[in-house]
């Protein structure tokens, strides 16, 4: 394949998949603009990659796994890993379907937690990987996505209160 | 009405204004990388013949007085010291491209991403490079290739080694327009490839999950998505033999079960799980615990192969490289001996492994730590049993 082709091979993709990229990337870093630098990083890094990409098929995840792994090594880079949330979006902002807690709550919240948290969750409950599916795109064990996970909620439930608890608790979350 | 947590995230997400993508300058970025790429690979070369050149001349002479600064290195690892025996796996990590086996070390041409251990010394991968290395500490060589080579952190089931042992095991690609099929086994004691088979699904649905230091196992898509049951498919090669089985999850976990370098955990059911451990940081106690759900309280603490605890303690006076704000996080690094681990003393948000903090090797009859090789605040790799 000529560089030509590559390029509209490439092209095409990102058109494709922009958006969603890009949301996600939003909720793992909270942040407009970062998030529109991750996007731009991870592109620039499947188009290098690009001719040693047999598997065309399987692109969202090699771009997944380049989002997160760029994401999680900014970490010490940048400086938006850390946003201490003390006061959250005032109540009266919340969705009139949603009684209990906003997804507004719920980015500001998720962007307080450390990389690693934050991208397991998202990876989870947004993109709604399998465990096994995200310890891929992450590099690590199941055991690792589960720990993940399980602190994020747990800290997700203390920013925001037992009404987060009592929106998003499932049965299979509920511990026995 | 209450919304589910994934609703809420989607909200969110849908809520923010995407932007355009500005795609002429993702294209000129990644050509100026590959200008810089080229650059430094010519630079590398020039630099090797320059080496050789130079160092023909200064045979016999000091290394101080060549007149370049001398780089700063971490203190040697004093592992042998501290463990001893000839069983004892040197303790493996890498340094930009400096990889350290034992008390040896030798340089790379770019910086190191991946690394993992065997009885012989360590296998590794440079950064956005698939081409896989074996070191002993003395000279290197090339031992195949690897997939997913842009992300290279993410290795997990991909380039993995034993706990003991010379086996390497690894997904190849064998055609450039289809999936990575077969499956690669060398022997770093040999130094030669010794299994190369045709696996459908490896490293898309079908994972390697267990080297032993005379077999390979890898997981079918029933044990990748049932996280490992004891009924789901799973195959194990004899390299010695050549013979493929057909077993269970249960098969291997009873291999696991006799393995003194597996760490296992009981479940709320009474069922037994296997993997790395957390490790928490409690004062000087180091808290392990295996989670095997969402839920916090599935937290279960970690015993050894004849069933004790778990239970280690940071060297006195240690103050980890974590930030104040999140909680101590530590892993299990790399299996040394029977009685002996490595641990990094991560930052408790960066990669996995972490990639700043200190190596610790610790005694588990005893339960007591001791920072090896102290690395806080500069980059390195270490393997992870994750």
């Amino acid at each position: 394949m000529s560089d030509a082709d590559d390029i509209a091979a490439f092209t095409e993709f990102a058109a494709t998949r922009g958006a969603t990229l890009f949301r996600t990337a939003y909720l793992m870093v909270g942040d407009h603009q970062l998030a529109q630098d991750l996007v731009q990083e991870a592109l620039v890094k499947t188009l290098l990659a690009w001719p040693r990409l047999s598997d065309r098929g399987n692109l969202d995840a090699y771009v997944r796994r380049i989002i997160v792994t760029t994401c999680i090594s900014w970490r010490r880079r940048r400086t938006f890993h850390e946003r201490p949330v003390e006061v959250l979006p005032e109540q009266e902002g919340l969705d009139p379907a949603d009684s209990l807690v906003s997804h507004d709550a719920v980015v500001v919240a998720l962007a307080a937690l450390p990389p690693r948290q934050r991208v397991a969750i998202v990876l989870r409950y947004y993109q709604d990987l399998t465990e096994a599916q995200t310890a891929d795109a992450m590099g690590c064990s199941v055991g690792a996505v589960k720990s993940q996970v399980s602190v994020g909620l747990r800290r997700l439930r203390d920013s925001l209160g037992s009404s987060f608890d009592q929106a998003t608790m499932t049965d299979q979350e509920v511990p026995s | 009405m209450t919304s589910s947590l994934d609703e809420l995230l989607r909200r969110g997400a849908d809520a923010v204004t995407v932007p355009a993508i500005n795609l002429e300058d993702v294209i000129a970025e990644t050509g100026r990388r590959r200008q810089r790429r080229r650059y430094l690979v010519v630079a590398t070369a020039a630099a090797a013949v320059s080496a050789i050149v130079v160092g023909s001349v200064l045979v016999g002479t000091t290394s101080s007085r060549n007149g370049a600064p001398q780089p700063v290195g971490p203190p040697s690892p004093s592992v042998s010291k501290a463990v001893g025996t000839e069983d004892t796996r040197p303790l493996v990590y890498a340094a930009g491209r400096t990889v350290h086996v034992g008390d040896k070390s030798i340089q790379t041409d770019k910086p190191v991403a991946f690394i993992a251990p065997t009885d012989d010394g360590a296998v590794y991968e440079a950064t956005l490079d698939g081409t896989l290395w074996f070191t002993d500490g003395s000279t290197t060589q090339v031992i195949g290739t690897s997939w997913f080579a842009a992300a290279p952190t993410s290795h997990r089931g991909v380039v993995v080694t034993g706990t003991s042992g010379s086996l390497v095991a690894w997904g190849e690609v064998v055609r450039p327009d289809r999936l990575p099929t077969e499956l690669v086994v060398f022997d770093t004691s040999r130094l030669e490839e010794v299994a190369r088979i045709p696996v459908r699904g490896l490293l898309n649905e079908a994972d390697i999950v267990y080297v032993g230091e005379s077999e390979v196992w890898w997981g079918s898509a029933d044990w990748h998505y049932s996280g490992g049951s004891a009924d789901s498919l799973v195959y194990r090669l004899d390299v010695g033999s050549g013979v493929t089985t057909k077993l269970h999850g249960a098969d291997l976990d009873a291999v696991l079960g006799a393995d003194p370098r597996a760490f296992r955990a009981v479940t709320g059911d009474g069922s037994v799980v296997y993997g790395s451990p957390s490790l928490t940081a409690v004062g000087v106690r180091l808290v392990a615990s295996m989670h095997y759900s969402v839920a916090e309280a599935d937290a279960a603490p970690v015993t050894l192969v004849e069933g004790s605890e778990l239970r280690l303690r940071l060297p006195t006076g240690y103050v980890g490289p974590w930030p104040a704000d999140e909680d101590p996080d530590l892993g299990v690094s790399q299996w040394l001996d029977d009685d002996h681990v490595a641990l990094w003393a991560g930052d408790g948000g960066g990669d996995l492994p972490a990639m700043q903090g200190d190596l610790l090797t610790c005694e588990l009859p005893a339960g007591v730590c001791q920072v090896t090789v102290p690395l806080s605040g500069r980059d390195y790799v270490a393997p992870y049993l994750g």
